[in-house]
């Protein structure tokens, strides 16, 4: 099926100011052109095909707002191209944001102090979208987000989770056939989260929606996302689906129990121990070889367990260990 | 739905949002009536103080101050968000204006309508009417000149609205630019409330030039009065301030590619 999102060679180059000094260092900056370009987006290249649900993974700084800044025709790349739908965001801007769907998780897309029902009848303004319509698709999503409680609410007094719940809304009124997600579960709660999932799941289902979502919780990835796009200082380092890059990395786990009495000798299993310290050990196992229940089982042999604490890898972790394979 | 009504739907949610802190809308609409007040009440000491300034008498001025104050007011009542786009770049939130299918400077004048505002153009229509009736009644101006002194009025908000677009659209490359405002918009829009002959010779050329204000008032006004120029000078104002927005549009789509957000 002919890609319904492209990025191709896609390169974002920003130039940092020479820092100055002082007042007069200031003013000399002003004038200068002085400074050292960063390549935050280095040649990428991707094809996204209608219906996939995308991660786009990588740490901090490593490109992923630039690139869907680039994507959804908010920054022009300093080289390379973007398609979607065929059509460039860049040079048709507007006919191009008509049929996407963007959610900064860091920033609400709505009114501050307008109820939020407010902001979706301006935002369906926007889109031109049918009365009829709207009324059927605020109904829908009623069903799936809770939303009918908090819609004559201002959106400064809604909770975080509640005010992402509408964000999503919002950016789905329009029925867009693709929609960009900038980390929309940062900062939420379990259950916040749990609602969230559930509902990207079932309106790329139901939909048909091409999703492209950026995370930093290893949960989203593995629940939603059919296939992850990863990069690392500006560059692409690994598509593929989620097993691939297991495999490629290994993801450790790392499990911390605790006793109910002290442990002369560390338990010793298909593990590293990390740490041990009186009753606690830290162990730190491949979640590909073993599943957690298992190492539980085979720890719980050495004695009653008290506590278990369960870390998942870091996603940080996970992609900083990929980038010294790959290199 | 037409860009008109959309702005329209806009701008009534954002006084809705305004509406939400009734003590803040009421004190700036209170203090705002006050400023006007006062501007007048400076000038009308210096009109009856010396009774001429420039060579222009007390009405001739009046008709100047009320057209400044008309384009004015429209301009701060339909454009005041112009005037914090810094706002928008320094925190990233213009990300938010190029995700709408809309050109960018009408839904950023939609965050930000201020009728209140509008004080300021009444005051300028009421100094306008008495100066004119004077005019009219000594047989300076007739009927036309005064319907075209009212149509000139409203279109010279262009002006400013002009200078503000050029100023804010500086934003996009040096990012800080809310202090520039008062030197390439708010001084020279009250400048062109005296006469222009008041001021030195290269003064004269830059509000008739880079911070065209001379075209809101001063250059019509002055054939319409007699006080020199051509008829000439009656197209060239509105012709002018449709120019000078164009430009500065062009500008604006410039910067726009020119965006570079902020990081995440």
């Amino acid at each position: 099926m002919a890609a319904i999102v492209e990025a191709r060679e896609l390169t974002k180059v920003f130039r940092v100011a020479k820092d100055r000094r002082g007042l007069l260092g200031a003013l000399r900056g002003l004038f200068s052109n002085e400074g050292r370009d960063v390549k935050a987006v280095d040649r990428i290249t991707f094809e996204i095909a209608p219906g996939e649900f995308v991660g786009y993974l990588g740490p901090n700084g490593a490109g992923k707002s630039t690139t869907i800044k680039m994507l959804t025709g908010i920054l022009h790349p300093t080289s390379g191209e973007v398609r979607v739908e065929g059509k460039s965001p860049q040079r048709s801007r507007k006919e191009v944001v008509r049929r996407l769907g963007v959610v900064f998780g860091q920033r609400t897309q709505l009114w501050w102090d307008l109820p939020v029902r407010d902001s979706f009848e301006l935002l369906a303004a926007m889109y031109q979208v049918k009365p009829e319509a709207y009324q059927e698709i605020l109904k829908r999503f009623d069903e799936m987000l809770e939303i009918g409680a908090f819609l004559d609410v201002p959106v400064r007094k809604l909770s975080l989770g509640q005010r992402m719940r509408a964000d999503l809304v919002a950016a789905w009124l329009h029925r867009p056939p693709v929609v960009f997600l900038d980390e929309p579960t940062i900062g939420l709660d379990a259950v916040a989260k749990g609602r969230i999932r559930a509902f990207l799941k079932e309106i790329n289902r139901t939909e048909g929606t091409t999703i492209m979502l950026t995370t930093h919780d290893m949960d989203d990835i593995e629940q939603l996302c059919s296939r992850v796009i990863v990069i690392n200082h500006g560059r692409l380092i690994y598509d593929g689906d989620l097993e691939g890059m297991r495999r490629t990395v290994g993801a450790p786990s790392t499990l911390r129990v605790e006793y109910t009495r002290t442990l002369e000798t560390a338990p010793r299993g298909p593990w590293t121990v990390l740490a041990h310290e009186g009753a606690a050990v830290t162990v730190a196992f491949d979640r590909s070889q073993h599943t957690a229940a298992a190492v539980i089982a085979e720890l719980s042999r050495y004695g009653e367990l008290r506590d278990i604490y369960m870390a998942e890898p870091d996603i940080e972790n996970v992609i900083e260990r990929m980038y010294r394979q790959v290199m | 739905m037409n860009a008109l009504r959309l702005y329209g739907r806009l701008a009534a949610a954002s006084l809705r949002a305004r509406m939400q802190y009734k003590m803040d809308f009421l004190m700036s609409t209170f203090l705002y009536g006050m400023l006007t007040v006062s501007d007048f009440l400076m000038l009308a000491a210096i009109m009856l103080r010396f009774r001429e300034v420039g060579g222009w008498n007390i009405y001739e001025v009046g008709l100047l101050y009320g057209m400044s104050w008309i384009a004015m007011g429209l301009y701060r009542t339909f454009a005041p968000e112009l005037h914090n786009f810094d706002r928008y770049i320094v925190y990233g939130e213009f990300d938010g204006l190029l995700v709408r299918p809309w050109p960018t400077l009408l839904t950023l004048l939609g965050r930000n309508f201020e009728p209140h505002r509008l004080g300021a153009a009444v005051q300028g229509g009421i100094i306008l009417w008495i100066s004119v009736s004077h005019l009219t009644q000594a047989g300076v101006l007739d009927g036309l000149d005064v319907a075209y002194i009212v149509a000139a009025s409203i279109v010279g908000a262009l002006i400013p609205f002009g200078l503000s677009l050029f100023t804010a659209t500086l934003a996009f490359w040096v990012v800080r630019t809310g202090e520039l405002q008062p030197f390439t918009m708010y001084a020279p829009v009250t400048a062109s409330q005296y006469p222009l002959t008041v001021y030195p010779r290269w003064l004269r050329l830059l509000l008739s030039s880079i911070l065209p204000v001379a075209f809101i008032n001063y250059i019509p006004a002055q054939y319409l009065l007699g006080k020199g120029g051509s008829v000439w000078s009656l197209v060239a104002a509105p012709a002018f301030g449709v120019a000078f927005v164009t430009v500065a549009y062009a500008f604006w789509r410039l910067g726009e590619r020119h965006y570079h957000s902020t990081g995440s």
